[in-house]
């Protein structure tokens, strides 16, 4: 890999690692059976669009890689910006399509679903 | 043409195989949530603090197959081409399914340190659910295949 590729991954990883904050913190409390559903950052505006704590981790955070890179004219930064919101938009979109998929569906036909 | 972000194509094919990878594994998602003929092997987990194999399959398989396409394209043009969206797909699918398996681990640790007298009311609230789409897992009832439950 050259070092483009490199510090896009490491942006990609850099957004991974919020987003497994924020996530990981949400299911262990799930787990534990107090689900922080509707306390900050795991609002939903919209049941079709993902709760604001995605949108810190997958925009929020390559846009502040972003600015930074741009404030501190570092071009490394930038292109870890980059690869990170190559994650950042790929899983908002995945989930946006996710959400919208079950909302357009009618109740009859969901399927309670035995996941954990 | 339409090009707000000022993308070059290596960076634009880069975000199409990021989005490929997250299509591939929502649309997995999707099936296993809406479709009743989905696979039981899929929901499976190898073991409790993995994520389902459905979801490790459908994570892992477009970087992988798009890099097994890389190696099998003749053209260079392409070959480069095929190369950025496998790219692409590595930068999304690899911190996203290293993210899942470590969300999957706190969960099973979350659920192990629930008071035991919670634990025989198991109810999953998950992100996705809303209003409209149950989520409380409700004990099975009438007879199955060895017992009879109530």
């Amino acid at each position: 890999m050259n070092p483009v590729e490199k510090n896009m991954l490491i942006g990609g990883f850099a957004t991974g690692a919020v987003d497994f904050g924020l996530e990981g913190y949400y299911e262990y409390m799930n787990g534990m059976g107090k689900s922080p559903r509707g306390q900050f950052p795991y609002i939903e505006i919209h049941p079709a669009i993902p709760p604001v704590d995605d949108w810190i981790a997958c925009a929020g955070f390559p846009l502040l890689l972003y600015a930074l890179g741009k404030g501190l004219h570092k071009t490394s930064l930038v292109t870890m910006a980059k690869g990170a919101s190559i994650y950042g938009a790929s899983e908002l979109i995945g989930q946006t399509v996710l959400r919208v998929a079950l909302q357009t569906q009618p109740v009859a036909a969901q399927y309670a679903l035995v996941r954990k | 043409m339409f090009n707000p972000l000022k993308m070059n194509p290596i960076e634009k094919r880069m975000l199409l195989g990021g989005v490929i990878s997250s299509l591939s594994y929502y649309g997995n998602t999707t099936l296993e949530y809406l479709y009743p003929g989905y696979p039981v092997q899929l929901k499976q987990k190898l073991e409790e603090h993995l994520p389902p194999n459905g979801e490790i399959i459908s994570g892992v398989a477009p970087p992988a197959l798009l890099y097994v396409a890389t190696k099998l394209v003749k053209s260079s043009g392409t070959k480069e081409k095929v190369s950025d969206l496998a790219l692409g797909a590595t930068i999304h699918n690899i911190p996203h399914i290293l993210a899942k398996i470590g969300v999957s681990a706190l969960y099973a640790e979350g659920v192990k340190s629930r008071p035991a007298a919670r634990m025989s009311a198991p109810i999953s609230v998950t992100k996705y659910s809303t209003n409209s789409f149950p989520t409380q897992v409700t004990r099975p009832t009438g007879l199955s295949k060895y017992v009879m439950t109530s």
